[in-house]
């Protein structure tokens, strides 16, 4: 083997790590989470877009707490969604089929929109719950199983 | 999927969810640093669009546009692309070769003619007619101005079709030329890089595909969305800058300590691209990162600029913006500070 493992790597880190900017996101949060409960305004935060070192999302992840939700989604690999200890803000974690991280977001919202149905797949499930449906034996008095027009 | 299918409908019947497609466009957003909030509109836009057809065109290149394009860091993310595109010619992908190739090629353009997308890598060799680089008998720079007469817009892939690149470089011995030289009467979007990013290649197709519109461009037609920042701007080695701290050589105790590569020739400066937020290689790592300064690969001429190894001309250290009000800028007062940022580097650029 090369002679590579022999040069030493010594990376000198800030202090403590914190840039500040995950404080001045607080702030930003403060903000917008005032213009939810006044306006119903929602918003949302690319924590990735943003120069926050390892220790400012530490930071960040600490102060902003768990809250009484949480949520994992099964779409073209996993989504985890929770809600902070402060209510209305959400922290949303995209994972790739590979369990890497492709969006990393914090949303100001009653409710993610990830969550939520789409209403195409509401009216797909009509459909299919129509067509499960056919295949048992009807109620008694009914001729059919159709379900009332949603 | 056949052409009138909306993307949406043929995602579905492929057996992706619509929260997946929500999920996809989140993940987009991001990568084109577009606000987080703006993942659902993408969504809206992205679902309803129709496949453009795409003719690719390659010219005097090495292939690296097309390797990188193929190996986006998130699987679903290039397939979802091929799936938007329909990409009826492309050399190097196409499984129909010779005569049918070109075939293809004649009628995909009088098809969509007036609609498509040309897609180009490599430069466009003028010497002697064109006749240093030809495919099935015809001069590239005939097949160029042929094939851009129908396109609805030109799309440059790479440093060699935006700016000439490699074959340009001193002596040029096949009188290389960038397709903006070529043609002049379309809208042209260079993504330059050596290769280029393929994160950039995928999300600029998308961005065309949801909008329908060429995006905004820089001075060098370059998409401002990931060519608006220098790599000094976002280089998390930008603090021991601004501190005066210096690798003088690649073996140096400044170097262990991961310090500022500037004095080692690093262009970063004056280089347009989001190597340091996008990265490469499924976002592990890039040049700087792994310990070597940047080249320059994405902006003009870079390889007549002068030795790679050797600084900037320009001492730029008297200007110690801090990072960290970039940083909160990218907040609140993002415009501002990019203004400021691209105004610095601009006068860089300009004394060298
Ligand atoms: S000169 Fe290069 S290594 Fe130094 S901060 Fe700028 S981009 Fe990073
Ligand atoms: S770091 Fe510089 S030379 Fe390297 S790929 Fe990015 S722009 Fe090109």
């Amino acid at each position: 083997m090369s002679g590579l493992a022999d040069i030493g790597v010594r990376i000198v880190a800030a202090q403590d790590g914190l840039s500040g900017n995950g404080h001045a996101l607080i702030h930003e949060l403060d903000k917008r989470l005032e213009r939810l409960a006044e306006q119903g305004a929602t918003d949302a935060i690319d924590l990735r877009g943003l120069p926050l070192s390892a220790a400012d999302l530490q930071m960040l992840e600490d102060f902003l707490g768990v809250g009484e939700i949480e949520a994992r989604i099964d779409a073209l690999g996993l989504t985890r969604v929770y809600e902070t200890a402060y209510a209305g803000i959400w922290r949303v974690t995209y994972y790739s089929e590979d369990g890497k991280v492709v969006a990393d977001v914090l949303e100001v919202t009653r409710q993610p929109g990830i969550i939520t149905t789409p209403p195409g797949d509401v009216a797909d499930a009509c459909g299919r719950l129509r067509e499960a449906l056919g295949d048992l034996p009807p109620l008694p008095g009914r001729s059919t199983n159709n379900c009332e027009a949603s | 999927m056949n052409d009138d299918q909306t993307l949406e409908q043929a995602l579905l019947r492929q057996g992706v969810s619509r929260r997946a497609f929500l999920k996809y466009c989140a993940a987009l957003a991001s990568l084109m640093a577009m606000p987080a909030s703006a993942a659902p509109a993408l969504a809206e836009g992205l679902a309803k669009a129709r496949r453009p057809a795409v003719i690719w065109l390659s010219f005097q290149e090495c292939t690296g546009c097309t390797e990188s394009l193929t190996r986006s860091f998130y699987p679903t993310l290039e397939t979802l692309i091929f799936n938007m595109l329909s990409l009826d010619y492309h050399e190097t992908l196409m499984a129909a070769a010779g005569f049918q190739a070109e075939a293809a090629r004649e009628a995909a353009m009088a098809r969509n003619h007036g609609k498509y997308l040309l897609v180009v890598d490599g430069s466009v060799s003028t010497g002697l007619d064109g006749s240093y680089s030809t495919v099935a008998g015809h001069a590239n720079v005939d097949t160029l101005k042929r094939a851009a007469q129908g396109a609805a817009a030109i799309v440059a892939v790479g440093t060699c079709s935006s700016f000439g690149g490699i074959p340009k470089a001193n002596p040029n011995p096949t009188a290389a030329r960038p397709v903006s030289d070529i043609v002049h009467d379309k809208p042209i979007i260079n993504i330059s890089g050596c290769p280029p990013i393929p994160e950039v290649i995928t999300g600029v197709l998308a961005q065309y595909l949801t909008f329908g519109a060429i995006p905004e461009l820089d001075e060098h037609r370059r998409p401002r969305i990931f060519y608006g920042n220098t790599i000094h701007d976002r280089c998390y080695r930008r603090p021991f800058y601004d501190q005066g701290k210096f690798a003088k050589t690649f073996d140096d105790e400044g170097a262990r300590n991961g310090w500022c590569l500037y004095e080692l020739g690093c262009k970063g400066p004056t280089t347009y691209n989001a190597c340091a937020t996008v990265k490469w290689n499924e976002a592990t790592s890039f040049p700087i990162q792994s310990g070597h300064g940047c080249l320059g690969c994405s902006e003009p001429d870079f390889w007549d600029k002068g030795s790679f190894y050797k600084p900037l001309s320009t001492p730029t250290w008297s200007d110690r913006a801090p990072l960290a009000a970039g940083a909160v800028g990218g907040l609140a007062l993002g415009v501002a500070a990019a203004a400021v940022a691209r105004h610095r580097q601009k006068r860089i650029t300009e004394e060298q």
